[in-house]
């Protein structure tokens, strides 16, 4: 008459194991469900009734009630289907209280029976004790990614139920791994010309530093920026771990097995709510797109026509590399470590610092680049929607002009995306020596000690102070950026850091048209 | 936009003006009827300026107190001054009379604004002979600088970098040899030229005059509220409009007269084919004032103005301090021969002309010199910091010599 089937629902994007714990008893025919559920939760009465008729199983006509314990904890969604099917059956001695010991169940029911796939299933299956999961088909994949449980399958109820009493072997996993959707990113050799931006991009995937790109429209921001990712090292295994629990979590294809994870890419519309980008939600605490870029790139093209407040909202997570998102019932914390890789023009008709391209004067006299309409108000006001310390937290701020036309036509094909990984790889290794992911990490003491100026640099940088064109915060991030520029340069690891390597960090934080001061 | 809370060096004398102005209720003085005039609201500035071109500016305020008919208002006259007819100065002297000119009087002094009337001493010198000019002006700030010799830099809103450069440049050299900058407070090269002025590189500095078109208590433009403030801190302010009036585009022609009067001469560094500083280098030629102009590059549609103005002959040409210190009568500071510059390296030299003259990016610097990066940021970084070149939205100039 009692039964207890494991099972899990999502909080954030953490797993939470939950025990399903089925009643039936003689009295008034009745089905409650207890222990918090929420809407979706509650509505499973509905689908496990169907769905148990439809499969040709008992429904007894009797007093059944469901309580999903801890009754503390919310529990969302529709993930525990099968656990109060499983457990009806138990408990009304259809299947055998022994062949559901050590196992749990996951997934969501259909009317007519069939087993469907559950958001999440990554994060669920690591939060269970258990060492036997049953999910769906769909789901099995992502279950078998942790490499930790016994995944075993079932398209329907009934072949899971027969399963279960042994009437039927358990059916064989579907065969091979989805096709991985993520696209191969495009290769940097398809960037022409450009080499201080191509250089700045290689240091901002090998350094970890926040970038931003201004230019006129065409001139190759979002296309340098769309190649980023493809300079960065696959995922380590504790990193990955993060990351697919987070795409689970948010709905979004994962890859089959920690080894291969490449750093996720995201890029979205600058119509996103503030919601979006931070995650969260009134019924399901879900990640926002920060937390999907997790380990990788966020990239937000047009960054001046995002709406200010919206983009207010990812200083914290920029600091902090966590989104804590709170809510009335509950507070999460979302991981968000991510690259920031942003692209604006500088006013709103994008041509204000367009001024004489790469072929010089006489390319403006003969009407070959458009000159900026926008009035000075206008031009303030759109850099205005950027606030100071959003713009400080991008280390590496670059004009993109257009590429010089020559180059265009008849350049050589510029380096690939292969042999730039190659260094940004290097250059990674090298932090993680000095104990950080990327220099961008380095704070106090390992800063001093791994980013120390020698004496013309520091000659260099001094001048710069006085000048009153660098400010103290600015010199601990330049000296960032100028470790990770000697580090791909292959200088010395234990030397102090030269007037090259700083003089170019300066160079690459110095004022674009969106800020007067370094 | 209290100029009070920085006492200047004027302080104590204005103290003693105020003072002065709220002891002295009986006899409403001309100054204070004065005053009561521009606030009327059947007068402008353009009525005042007409009528003070016919009749001084204390008659005028003596027939409307004591009701006596205008004085003199022949045909003739009544001609010239087709608006002025006896109705309107019947409207000014009943609203004349609904002034509470004590209460007026106790709110300039509050906002420690000083009223100059043309005929009083207070009135600036300079400006006494040009009919066309306001009457009355309102005044915040150190009233001594309009003693001193001044220089009125002026130039358009929407000036480019080098202009804003040159602007600060001269604003500076300027102050230091103890000339008052006067200039608009605008946008572009007025601001940079106040900005420069108020560097103030030794006691002997001069502070600036700003002169603008709105009350002295409407900031305009609203981007330099900072710098309208440390005029009125440091040097002096001057408006020809009562407080509480917004700026307007009838204004400014006024505000420009009042500069270019200032002015001992008049330097426009950058112009449009079109803009407010050729009416200020027209006004200064009309009042006997030198122009000075700075020459633009051909394909700066910011320098039209002033090239025009030097084809046209209206204006000498400025290419460096001394052509303004020769225009104002002084000796020119030899120039040493020796570039102060100390000499670059090979390397060096070689970025230095393969950059050649006009601005680059560091991807062209680098195409242009054949060099690897880490060199050229290198070379640029170190003729940088001795004056060799610039970087001017992001791109790297070569500099021809210090100004």
């Amino acid at each position: 008459m009692f039964a207890s089937i494991s099972s899990a629902t999502l909080f954030g994007v953490e797993g939470r194991q939950v025990s399903v714990e089925v009643h039936v008893s003689p009295g008034l025919p009745g089905f409650a469900v207890v222990g918090l559920p929420d809407e979706a939760c509650r509505e499973a009465r509905d689908r496990v009734r169907a769905a148990l008729l439809s499969s040709s199983l008992v429904w007894p006509q009797k007093r059944i009630t469901v309580n999903l314990a801890p009754v503390g904890i919310r529990k969302g969604g529709s993930v525990l289907d099968l656990a109060i099917a499983i457990g009806l059956l138990v408990a009304t001695d259809e299947v055998p209280q022994a062949a559901v010991e050590g196992r749990s169940f996951l997934g969501e029911l259909g009317l007519d029976g069939s087993v469907r796939r559950v958001t999440g299933c990554f994060a669920l299956v690591d939060a269970l004790p258990t060492s036997e999961v049953i999910v769906s088909p769909a789901c099995f994949w992502e279950a078998t990614a942790l490499g930790r449980h016994c995944v075993r399958v079932g398209e329907s109820l009934r072949e899971l139920a027969d399963c279960l009493r042994g009437l039927l072997p358990w059916p064989s996993p579907p065969k091979g791994p989805p096709a991985c959707s993520a696209i191969a990113a495009p290769d940097l050799a398809d960037v022409r010309g450009q080499p201080l931006a191509r250089l700045a991009t290689e240091i901002a995937a090998a350094g970890g530093h926040h970038i931003l790109f201004t230019g006129p429209p065409g001139a190759g921001k979002t296309m340098l920026a769309r190649r980023l990712p493809g300079l960065l090292p696959v995922l380590s295994r504790d990193d990955a771990l993060e990351v697919l629990r987070i795409q689970s979590a948010a709905g979004l294809p994962t890859a089959a097995s920690l080894l291969n994870v490449p750093p996720p890419f995201r890029a979205p519309h600058h119509g996103a709510s503030a919601v979006s980008l931070i995650g969260g939600g009134t019924a399901s605490m879900r990640p926002g797109e920060l937390s999907c870029a997790h380990r990788g790139v966020l990239f937000l093209d047009e960054l001046g026509e995002f709406a200010p407040h919206v983009l207010d909202a990812l200083r914290q997570p920029l600091e902090e590399g966590v989104v804590r998102v709170a809510r009335a019932r509950a507070t999460v914390t979302f991981p968000a470590r991510f690259l920031l890789v942003a692209a604006t023009n500088p006013c709103p008709c994008g041509w204000a610092t367009a001024g004489p391209g790469p072929t010089g004067v006489l390319g403006q006299i003969d009407g070959e680049l458009p000159q900026c309409r926008c009035s000075p108000s206008l031009r303030d006001r759109y850099r205005r929607r950027l606030s100071g310390p959003l713009l400080d937290r991008f280390d590496l701020r670059v004009d993109v002009t257009r590429p010089d036309v020559n180059e265009l036509v008849e350049g050589d094909a510029a380096e690939g995306s292969w042999a730039v990984a190659e260094r940004v790889a290097m250059a990674r290794n090298l932090a993680l020596n000095r104990g950080v992911a990327c220099n961008a990490g380095l704070e106090g003491p390992a800063l001093s000690e791994f980013a120390s100026l020698d004496c013309a640099a520091r000659q260099l940088v001094t001048w710069h102070l006085r000048r009153g064109s660098l400010t103290a915060r600015g010199l601990s991030r330049i000296r960032r950026v100028a470790r990770t520029i000697a580090d791909l340069w292959g200088e010395p690891i234990d030397h102090a850091l030269g007037e090259a390597a700083v003089g170019l960090a300066i160079e690459l934080r110095r004022p674009s048209s969106f800020e007067e001061e370094l | 936009m209290k100029g009070g809370s920085d006492p200047g060096p004027g302080a104590s004398t204005r103290a003693a003006r105020s003072s002065e102005l709220i002891d002295d209720t009986a006899s409403n003085p001309v100054s204070d009827v004065a005053l009561a005039l521009t606030t009327l609201p059947s007068m402008g500035l353009a009525y005042l300026i007409q009528i003070c071109r016919e009749w001084p500016v204390t008659e005028l305020v003596r027939a409307l107190r004591e009701g006596s008919p205008i004085p003199h208002i022949s045909e003739d006259k009544a001609a010239i001054l087709p608006a002025v007819t006896v109705e309107r100065i019947e409207r000014w002297r009943r609203e004349l009379d609904t002034v509470d000119i004590l209460a007026l009087k106790r709110r300039y002094a509050r906002a420690d604004v000083t009223v100059l009337v043309r005929g009083a001493s207070n009135y600036p010198e300079r400006l006494r002979g040009d009919e066309f000019t306001s009457p009355v002006l309102f005044a915040r700030g150190d009233l001594a600088l309009l003693e001193r010799p001044g220089v009125a830099i002026v130039g358009t809103r929407s000036a480019t970098r080098v202009g804003l450069a040159v602007a600060r440049r001269f604003g500076e050299e300027l102050a230091y040899r103890g000339y008052a900058i006067v200039s608009g407070l605008a946008l572009g090269i007025d601001g940079a030229a106040h900005e420069g002025a108020l560097e103030k590189r030794s006691e002997r500095s001069s502070g600036p005059i700003g002169v603008v078109a709105s009350g002295l208590d409407v900031c305009y433009p609203r981007r330099h509220e900072k710098l309208w403030a440390q005029v009125t801190g440091r040097g002096l302010m001057l408006s020809t409009s009562p407080l509480g009036m917004a700026p307007g585009a009838h204004l400014f022609p006024k505000r420009n007269r009042v500069i270019a009067g200032l002015g001992r001469l008049t330097l426009v560094v950058e112009s449009h084919r079109r803009g407010g500083s050729l009416h200020t280098a027209r006004a200064a030629r009309e009042l006997g004032r030198r122009v000075l102009a700075c020459p633009g590059a051909l394909d700066n549609p910011a320098g039209e103005g002033t090239n025009a103005l030097l084809a046209d002959g209206e204006a000498t040409l400025c290419r460096d301090i001394n052509d303004v210190l020769l225009a104002l009568g002084q000796t020119p500071e030899p120039k040493s021969a020796a570039d102060p510059r100390p000499e670059p390296s090979v390397d060096d030299a070689l970025v230095l002309v393969a950059l050649g003259w006009d601005p680059c990016t560091l991807d062209s610097a680098c195409t242009r010199s054949r060099q690897p990066m880490s060199r050229v940021v290198l070379s640029l970084a170190r003729l940088e910091s001795v004056g060799w070149v610039q970087r001017i939205d992001g791109r790297w100039q070569r500099i021809a010599r210090l100004l």
